[in-house]
């Protein structure tokens, strides 16, 4: 029964019907075919796993995001960054690096920073005579890291799995965010300085302390997310309406860049970017029922007793299994379906839940650049005006520079955990 | 049959975003008056329901505008009837299941209609369970409409060749 249902998948998938409904008629099927079930279990498990309060946070962050670029914010940081980073050869790829990262901070999701700021960097990047390639594709992988730098929404959709602390996720993912965002700017200045890209003027003094200042209230936002989250003050859902809350009121009467009647466009974009990955997490918690009373929890865990002894060729072989589910799937239905089965193997080796978390969060995050299904790719070839091969050739150094961050992550954690435990050594 | 779609569209996307807003709201309620020390249990209850209803709402939006991901490669390599062919087929598919969560959905809701909520006793359930079969309801009108305006491409294109 269970290659039945692997077989229709996958020619469903194939032949164009789209993804989360090939999840829910699978489960649909194999649900059909197992006595005493009642077939209503699947509309009802699509319920049951949307009833979570976690979740929320997901339209929350998409909804933060937005706003920050109608609200214009992305400008600012980007200016910022500029000032920063620009004088260095290649200046406009390391602010696109840099931009991202301090995005990251305020948003847990990664597209919203592509379609923002790739908007703005990919023409000036191209006028300014940039390769084609390195526009897209530094637009697209240094977005990557927002799902990495905390807060990030791939994280809270683990802690919620796993029970692992969301607070010691968050911090742990400092690091190798970091790692990632400086890689990518020194294979940057490398490439730069081999096609001699451009480099802009130092800026005065004066005029980087008027920018600094003007993005002050956007940059505080992930000491507000972050601090208020790990303080207790606030849950990681809560932590999301307050930063929409806290952007929407810098926007409205701060910069004053935004207006009441900007606001239905605003949740209207948002409605629908989430709707998608939480429908397919829906579908996903029906046929992870299905899973469940297949116990492919406990199969996987034999399997690797029995076959796999060892913790690292674990780690390599969930690496290997996310890059590929990632490349077709989105993270949260990935991760719904998938971390309850490698969980308890996991524990068995005696990985940290919040160390396999790093591992699956930052591979899954890879999957936001790989074809068919990388929205981030997606959407930076669409602004660039390029075919997909093309902008995936382009972003293959940076998935190199991702995976080598990721492997150090996987097999000398302590590096991720130094901020987490330096914070609160409670966590651990 | 086209403007109907589009004024159903329409609504169902300001209902989404009705509860959106409604949801972002009460989570900013429940913060503040848990800081202020006032007890408001219903809080989470009505912030996860009602981002029940938005995601649904969305979701079938999002059939209407076939933003749903799938694999296009097999579809982009043929043409013509062949094309159409495979996208009809493809529609019914969308179709059938929809179907099968609509009757399935109406089962979960007159099962488990009188249930209440735990925090609102005078709140009934069923009004959550009753989002299932109005998304799989309206998603088949979205299919049959891609639907019948696949199937007259097909005619046409029969015609011409």
């Amino acid at each position: 029964m269970g290659f039945i249902l692997l077989g229709l998948f996958i020619i469903l998938m194939l032949i164009g019907v789209p993804i989360a409904f090939v999840i829910g008629i699978v489960a649909l099927l194999g649900i059909f075919g197992i006595p005493y079930t009642p077939e209503a279990t699947v509309p009802m498990k699509m319920v049951n796993g949307l009833d979570s309060f976690v979740l929320l946070a997901v339209p929350l962050f998409i909804l933060a995001a937005n706003l920050m670029n109608s609200g214009k914010i992305s400008e600012k940081l980007i200016n910022l960054a500029l000032a920063i980073v620009g004088p260095i050869r290649g200046g406009l790829a390391h602010a696109n690096v840099l931009v991202s990262m301090m995005f990251a901070g305020v948003s847990g999701a990664a597209q919203a920073d592509t379609a923002g700021v790739g908007k703005i960097l990919i023409p000036s990047m191209l006028k300014q005579g940039y390769d084609k390639e390195t526009a897209v594709g530094v637009t697209a992988a240094s977005s990557t890291v927002g799902v990495v730098i905390p807060p990030s929404i791939p994280m809270i959709i683990f802690a919620g799995l796993t029970n692992a602390s969301i607070g010691a996720l968050f911090l742990g993912g400092i690091v190798p965010g970091i790692l990632i965002g400086l890689g990518m700017m020194i294979f940057i200045y490398i490439l730069a300085r081999k096609r001699n890209y451009p480099r802009s003027k130092r800026v005065e003094m004066k005029k980087f302390a008027k920018l600094f200042f003007e993005a002050i209230p956007a940059l505080l936002t992930p000491i507000i997310i972050i601090g208020g989250i790990i303080s207790g003050f606030f849950t990681a859902t809560e932590a999301a309406a307050v930063a929409s809350l806290y952007t929407l009121i810098v926007c409205m009467f701060y910069y004053k860049t935004l207006k009441v009647k900007d606001l239905p466009k605003i949740l209207m974009d948002t409605l629908a970017l989430s709707s998608l990955s939480l429908f397919a997490l829906a579908a996903a918690s029906a046929l992870g029922e299905l899973m469940s009373y297949y116990q492919l929890g406990t199969i996987a865990q034999e399997f690797f007793a029995n076959n796999v002894g060892t913790e690292w060729l674990f780690i390599i072989i969930v690496i290997g299994f996310f890059l590929f589910v990632g490349t077709f799937m989105d993270a949260i239905p990935a991760m719904i379906l998938f971390v309850p089965v490698i969980l308890p193997t996991a524990l068995q080796f005696g990985i940290d839940p919040v160390h396999l978390g790093l591992i699956v969060v930052i591979t899954l995050a890879i999957g936001l650049i790989t074809p068919p299904y990388g929205l981030c790719l997606l959407l930076a070839a669409k602004i660039g005006d390029m075919s997909i091969e093309r902008s995936f050739v382009a972003v293959i150094p940076y998935i190199a520079i991702i995976i080598v961050v990721l492997l150090f992550i996987a097999f000398f954690p302590e590096i991720a955990f130094y901020i987490p435990k330096l914070i609160n050594p409670g966590l651990f | 049959m086209k403007r109907f779609v589009q004024t159903l569209e329409k609504l169902q996307i300001t209902l989404g975003v009705f509860f959106l807003s409604i949801f972002f709201i009460v989570i900013l309620l429940q913060i503040i008056t848990r800081h202020l020390g006032i007890s408001v249990i219903w809080t989470e209850e009505v912030a996860n329901y009602s981002f029940i209803w938005s995601i649904f709402m969305g979701a079938a939006v999002m059939v209407n505008r076939r933003e749903h991901f799938n694999f296009d490669f097999i579809i982009k390599k043929l043409t013509g009837v062949k094309e159409l062919t495979l996208k009809i087929f493809n529609d019914l598919v969308l179709i059938s299941f929809n179907i099968c969560i609509f009757f399935l959905g109406l089962i979960v809701v007159n099962e488990f209609w009188n249930y209440t909520w735990a925090t609102f006793p005078d709140m009934k359930m069923g009004y959550i369970w009753i989002a299932i079969p109005i998304m799989a309801g309206t998603m088949i009108i979205y299919s049959v409409s891609h639907l019948i305006n696949h199937v007259q491409e097909y005619k046409a294109k029969e015609v011409r060749s």
